[in-house]
């Protein structure tokens, strides 16, 4: 017994270099090409087209950035609201479907996952333009005479973009749905409460922590789109991110370009922060929504 | 705030399975109602549909002679507990009690007085504004039993709410219970499959078997009067003596049996000897002794095994190829020597002791 205890132990130890070698081998790809480009980023920000602080003075000065960055928030506000009440919505449905038909739904969920976002955001280009489906559909049915506006337009914009994020709002809510007991709502009925008030003061509050969770993520996410913005906003609707991108490629101004990357950067790791806090103490946030 | 409960008919199935017969029942306003069964008896189905979450297939249920199946549940006025008791985990033990004067629309201050006597019954007061979640299971199930009470319910139902805790909490618990009975006076209807349970708290027990009541009565009836063999072996123990014919005269039956004719008794008077039959006896009903005894019924046998249990002794007999079980007490048993096992033995007991009853109960 004892002579086999060195060599288990080696053995043990060898495992554990193997299991962090699997970690360090990411860890080292990831720290030279990910977080270095990254500073140098931060660095360029600061230091080009002369070292100072000039590109950040821009970000209160130029009316064109405060232009770009209101365009951002609102489209991102705009996109998230509408997400999670569309993904609210879905998850409460398939909530309440028999286990077979919520194994069908999820897929088409996650189906949409395959299609890249460019081929979806021409894909709804298709479908909204003026002589595409939707406006030929209402013209057809006699319910309008022109046209309507839906693509080239903040409102085209806004459709592509809850289309690509309502999986990432919908996976978060539904789990967080699974995960209450449906006992708790029978309860309610038994001591009083009709179905209506069941849902607000039992099921509403409970669901809130996935709701505050996928809410963060879809801003985070809203905020750096580029493609989507891109081709339904057809260059009316310019977000930060192509607005970089047009710096980087066209004006060659990275000093500004890497100046808003690092305040997209930083208003994202402060979200993020900020979601992960807000995650751990989900369930005294949610005791919170329900006192009233 | 008493009232009374029937149940004309009621029955319930899902599709081809009947998770309940057409069952009547009598519920008498202020008792305490057992529902006892093994799972798939259809108990919980009958306290789910009191409680209004399981509509029934057929019949009717009168609350005071007023016709109450379609209410919904939140119309009821019933206090439910439910198995696990299901406290609201984002609201305070003080909110848990609340929600259902808040159903009712009643502002807190106004419900304030209401909860803290609730609360106070069920001496929760010092945990008023801890999360359910930071309670022991105890305190757990005196706060679903407060919340189920505070609106003065007209009925309170329960649906094992002793099975998950630990057997030591259970004990108190039951005499608590009890004892809350006692002093809220509201008609309890408990679901259980523990035996020791129903013995203990209720006024009357109903003993549910596939879908159908096999027998209501008080424990001791249940006990010592069971009219089907079911009942005999699930309260308590019994030897069960299968039967191959009877005669009867004046009342006193004749059974023939493998262990020669044995002198028995119908449950209650006015019913006939079943078709298919079999004897009961308790095991402690039953003497035994070295020398020949003078009981109606008397076979000899031999030890097979004998279990000292502190209060009595139990001993397997085999006598004429089958086993009987017996429970002598210890007392009695150490004045009786050569009682070991190989030693030959007579058992002895007389007819108002063995029962003669149904050995499966026909479909109703």
């Amino acid at each position: 017994m004892t002579a086999f205890a060195p060599k288990t132990a080696s053995g043990a130890g060898r495992t554990d270099r193997f299991y962090l070698l699997m970690i360090v081998l990411p860890c080292a790809f990831l720290a030279l090409l990910y977080f270095l480009p990254v500073l140098n980023v931060l660095v360029l920000s600061v230091t080009e087209p002369q070292p100072g602080i000039q590109n950040y003075q821009m970000l209160a000065e130029s009316g064109a950035l405060h232009r770009i960055l209101l365009n951002t928030l609102r489209v991102s506000l705009s996109t998230t609201a509408l997400t999670l009440l569309l993904g609210y919505m879905f998850s409460l449905g398939i909530n309440s479907m028999a286990p077979r038909t919520r194994t069908v739904a999820l897929f088409v969920v996650l189906a949409s996952f395959w299609i890249s976002a460019l081929i979806r955001a021409y894909a709804w280009v298709a479908i909204l333009q003026p002589n595409g489906l939707i406006n030929q559909l209402l013209m057809g049915i006699g319910l309008i005479d022109t046209p309507l506006i839906l693509v080239r337009n903040e409102l085209g914009v806004i459709i592509g973009m809850v289309h690509y994020m309502l999986p990432y709002a919908i996976l978060p809510i539904y789990a967080n749905m699974a995960g209450i007991d449906r006992s708790l709502l029978r309860a309610s009925r038994a001591l009083g409460a009709n179905r209506w008030r069941t849902f607000w003061w039992v099921f509403f509050p409970q669901s809130l922590p996935g709701l505050a969770g996928s809410g963060i993520l879809v801003m985070i996410f809203s905020l750096g789109f580029y493609i989507t913005p891109a081709i339904l906003g057809g260059g009316r609707v310019v977000m930060i991110a192509e607005y970089i991108s047009i710096q980087i490629s066209e004006t060659l101004r990275w000093g500004v370009a890497t100046m808003l990357a690092t305040v997209l950067v930083m208003v994202v790791v402060a979200l993020t922060i900020w979601m992960s806090r807000y995650l751990k103490v989900g369930g005294g946030l949610a005791s919170k929504g329900g006192k009233s | 705030m008493k009232k009374s409960l029937t149940f004309n008919g009621v029955g319930k199935t899902y599709g081809r399975t009947v998770a309940l017969r057409p069952t009547d029942l009598e519920i008498k306003a202020g008792e305490f109602l057992t529902l006892l069964g093994p799972s798939g008896s259809g108990k919980t189905t009958l306290l789910m549909a009191l409680a209004g979450f399981v509509q029934p297939s057929s019949g009717s249920i009168l609350l005071d002679g007023q016709d109450i199946t379609n209410i919904p549940p939140e119309a009821r006025n019933f206090g439910v507990v439910f198995q696990g008791y299901a406290l609201f985990p984002h609201l305070t033990v003080w909110e848990n009690v609340y929600f259902p004067l808040r159903a009712r629309n009643l502002g807190r201050a106004k419900a304030r007085e209401a909860v803290d006597d609730a609360l106070a019954l069920m001496e929760l007061k010092p945990y008023a504004d801890r999360m359910p979640a930071a309670l022991s299971g105890g305190q757990q199930q005196r706060v679903a039993l407060a919340r189920a009470l505070v609106f003065k319910p007209e009925l309170l139902l329960l649906d094992e709410p002793l099975s998950a805790l630990d057997k030591s909490l259970r004990k108190t618990l039951q005499t608590e219970l009890k004892e809350l009975h006692r002093k809220v006076g509201t008609t309890f209807v408990y679901v259980t499959h523990d035996q020791e349970e129903a013995l203990s708290m209720s006024d009357r027990i109903a003993i549910l078997r596939a879908g159908e009541i096999q027998q209501i009565a008080s424990a001791d009836a249940l006990y010592w009067r069971p009219e089907t063999a079911f009942v005999a072996g699930f309260l308590g123990r019994s030897n069960f003596v299968p039967m191959s014919g009877a005669t009867v005269d004046a009342g006193a039956v004749t059974a023939l049996t493998v262990l020669g004719p044995i002198k028995a008794q119908l449950p209650r008077d006015g019913v006939d000897v079943p078709r298919d039959a079999c004897i009961a006896v308790r095991p402690e009903r039953i003497a035994v002794s070295r020398q020949e005894p003078a009981h109606q019924n008397r076979v000899q046998g031999r030890v097979v095994s004998l279990t000292f249990f502190g209060t009595h002794v139990e001993l397997d007999v085999e006598a004429r190829g089958t086993l009987l079980n017996v429970h002598v007490p210890a007392v009695q048993a150490a004045q009786e020597p050569g009682l070991a096992e190989g030693a030959e033995v007579w058992l002895g007991w007389d007819a108002d002791v063995s029962l003669v009853l149904p050995q499966e109960t026909a479909a109703a």
